[in-house]
């Protein structure tokens, strides 16, 4: 309404300035008009010098009210008749005098002056001035702005009859679909619907809104089921994790209950060695001791094989305490704690040669060691560990002639390991997966002494240090170990 | 002339035998006392309880000292030995078949003189004696006595 209101406005602002222009234009002309009648109808009177005669055919002039006066001038401009408007109100104001050659018109004071020239016979004789008041055109525009305001009115009464029936056949619908849009992203409600109304557009536009809500609803429940069905997952898995954690820290505790088993397995062991350490060699000393004393102070009573036996009682009790010393051995360096530092490996095995060189003067044994071999493992476990192979070393070319001992590092299945090499007795490669064992031998006591103890050794400390021994060997030949740390 | 005696600390009867038949053999030409316990050794050494009685003239040269000892531990009397002001000085040779170290560094740390092991062999533990012998009787200065 606002709109039609402002257009009418509008239009009718334009008429009334439009008709505002053009009316002065037409005043102009009527009035113009009118001075040329008058002009005309006076010539004679100016011609032949009758005021009387021109001032009469001025007051014909009285048929129009807004005519305020009139005068005619000579040719020399001086005033020559007048006319004025016979309502005893107005006075005469035009000028005594004029220039002879007035012509034109002026808006002054709320009245057109208007002046022509009275011609006769192409030659100008004197000069028409008429005053009008601006009246008739006052009350025509009066009259104007009334119809144009009665129309306005007319038109904005319409207007707000057409605009109230539309509201509530097109705005109120649409005002209605926009509260329901508001109402449903407010409260996130999809389930509301708009009220249909008619079948037209506007009941199109509802129809497709209500369509689009009901897809959102649809959406909006999928959605909601995929969102509760992740959370179920993630309640799901942060309860396995859960679990995970639960079960290892089980696993840690138990971890952490085995070690301490593990002490106390390792204390009891210790406890258990040194029973044994003690124990075990005092009745064993008793058995030698009284055996020999025996031997000693009854030898005249006994024959030969009393003696014999006597004898084979003894050994066998030696041979026993040396069984614990080595089982002892053994156990010990299981349960010692490793210590690994760089070790100068040849310098420990000239070391070991030097000592065994010492326990037999007599041999002449060549030992050739690599020089600058350093190793990251426990120096006093590695020197058990050489005192064990070249003791072997050793050992087995006692009936060797030109006994050699090698030592070095060499490159062996792709691995660096080092080696003791010797030619002595060698063994049968068949057997080579007893020699570890604890207590196995290869050869007899006979041929070689020794409890079978000794590789048991050096396996087990190659293995603390996480490395590994092999050996190869030709019976009669030679044998050579190879261990890696 | 003074009365030495060897003070033999041993509980069990075999080994006695057999280290005296070893000190025998040596003609180690000193008395030897042999007490079975800890306790019965402390009591001889300082002439209480069932030793109250003993000869106080007697000059123990040297004490052989088993360390597994009932009523007292061989490494108890030693330091009960050592903390006593007469006993101070006194030689302490420990004579043992344990070979742990553990045992080694309390003896030394104690304040024991010496630390031997048996052997099992007769032979080696009767010259081990006889060394004993040698050197604790014969060569090794005795410290004064302290009274």
């Amino acid at each position: 309404m606002l709109v039609s209101t402002s257009v009418l406005l509008l239009a009718s602002l334009g008429f009334i300035a439009y008709e505002l222009v053009t009316y002065r234009n037409t005043m102009v002309e009527n009035l113009s008009t009118q001075a040329e009648i008058v002009g005309i109808n006076t010539i004679s009177a100016v011609l032949f010098n009758d005021p009387t005669s021109a001032a009469q055919t001025m007051s014909a002039l009285r048929v129009k009210p807004s005519i305020v006066s009139a005068a005619i001038y000579k040719v020399d401009g001086k005033l020559f008749a007048r006319y004025v408007r016979s309502d005893g109100l107005t006075i005469f104001q035009m000028p005594e005098q004029i220039e002879g050659n007035t012509s034109g018109y002026r808006f002054q004071n709320g009245s057109l002056f208007l002046s022509r020239p009275i011609v006769s016979e192409g030659e100008r004789v004197g000069t028409v001035s008429i005053q009008s008041d601006l009246n008739e055109m006052e009350t025509r525009i009066k009259r104007y702005v009334s119809i144009v305001f009665g129309v306005l009115a007319i038109s904005m009464l319409t207007a707000y009859g057409v605009s109230s029936r539309l509201q509530g056949r097109i705005s109120e619908p649409i005002l209605h679909l926009a509260k329901m849009a508001k109402a449903v992203s407010v409260e996130k409600n999809y389930s509301i619907r708009a009220v249909v109304d008619s079948r037209d557009e506007i009941g199109q536009l509802v129809n497709t809104f209500n369509e689009m809500l009901t897809q959102i609803q649809v959406r909006e429940n999928a959605l909601q089921k995929a969102h509760d069905k992740l959370e179920l997952r993630v309640k799901e898995r942060t309860r396995e994790l859960q679990q995970e954690i639960a079960e290892r820290k089980r696993g840690e505790e138990t971890l952490k209950e085995y070690a301490e088993q593990l002490k106390i397995v390792n204390k009891e062991l210790e406890a258990f060695s040194y029973s044994v350490s003690h124990d075990l060699r005092a009745p064993l000393r008793h058995v030698d001791g009284f055996s020999q004393i025996l031997l000693e102070d009854y030898a005249e009573k006994l024959d030969e094989q009393g003696q014999s036996y006597l004898r084979q009682v003894r050994e066998a009790s030696q041979k026993m305490s040396q069984l614990i010393d080595d089982l002892l051995n053994l156990s010990r360096i299981t349960r010692a704690e490793l210590r690994r530092e760089s070790v100068d490996i040849s310098r420990l095995v000239e070391a070991v040669a030097e000592s065994l060189k010492k326990t037999e003067q007599n041999r002449e044994v060549e030992f050739v060691i690599q020089k600058g071999l350093a190793a990251q493992g426990d120096a006093p476990l590695l020197r058990v560990l050489l005192d064990n192979l070249l003791g072997n070393a050793w050992k087995y070319t006692g009936k060797r002639p030109q006994a050699r001992i090698e030592f070095g590092r060499a490159e062996k299945d792709g691995k660096e390991a080092y080696f003791v090499r010797d030619n002595g007795a060698g063994f049968d490669m068949a057997y080579a997966h007893k020699l570890f064992g604890a207590f196995q031998r290869l050869h007899s006591v006979a041929e070689f002494p020794g409890t079978g103890i000794g590789l048991a050794t050096v396996h087990r400390i190659v293995h603390r240090h996480g490395g590994q021994i092999w050996a190869e060997a030709v019976p009669d030949q030679g044998a050579t170990f190879y261990f890696t740390l | 002339m003074q009365n030495k005696v060897i003070l033999l600390v041993e509980d069990n009867p075999n080994d006695e035998a057999l280290t005296l038949r070893a000190l025998g053999k040596n003609n180690i030409a000193n008395g030897i006392m042999v007490v079975r316990d800890g306790a019965e050794a402390l009591d001889f050494v300082f002439a209480r309880g069932a030793h109250a009685g003993r000869d106080r003239s007697l000059v123990i040269s040297v004490v052989l000292l088993d360390l597994k000892l009932p009523k007292v531990d061989g490494l108890e009397v030693l330091r009960i030995l050592r903390e006593a002001k007469e006993t101070r000085l006194l030689p302490i040779v420990i004579l043992t078949s344990s070979k742990e170290e553990q045992d080694l560094i309390q003896g030394y740390s104690l304040g024991a003189n010496s630390y031997i092991r048996k052997p099992v062999d007769f032979g080696q533990f009767s010259e081990a004696v006889r060394q004993l012998g040698l050197y604790w009787l014969v060569l090794n200065e005795r410290p004064p006595q302290e009274r």
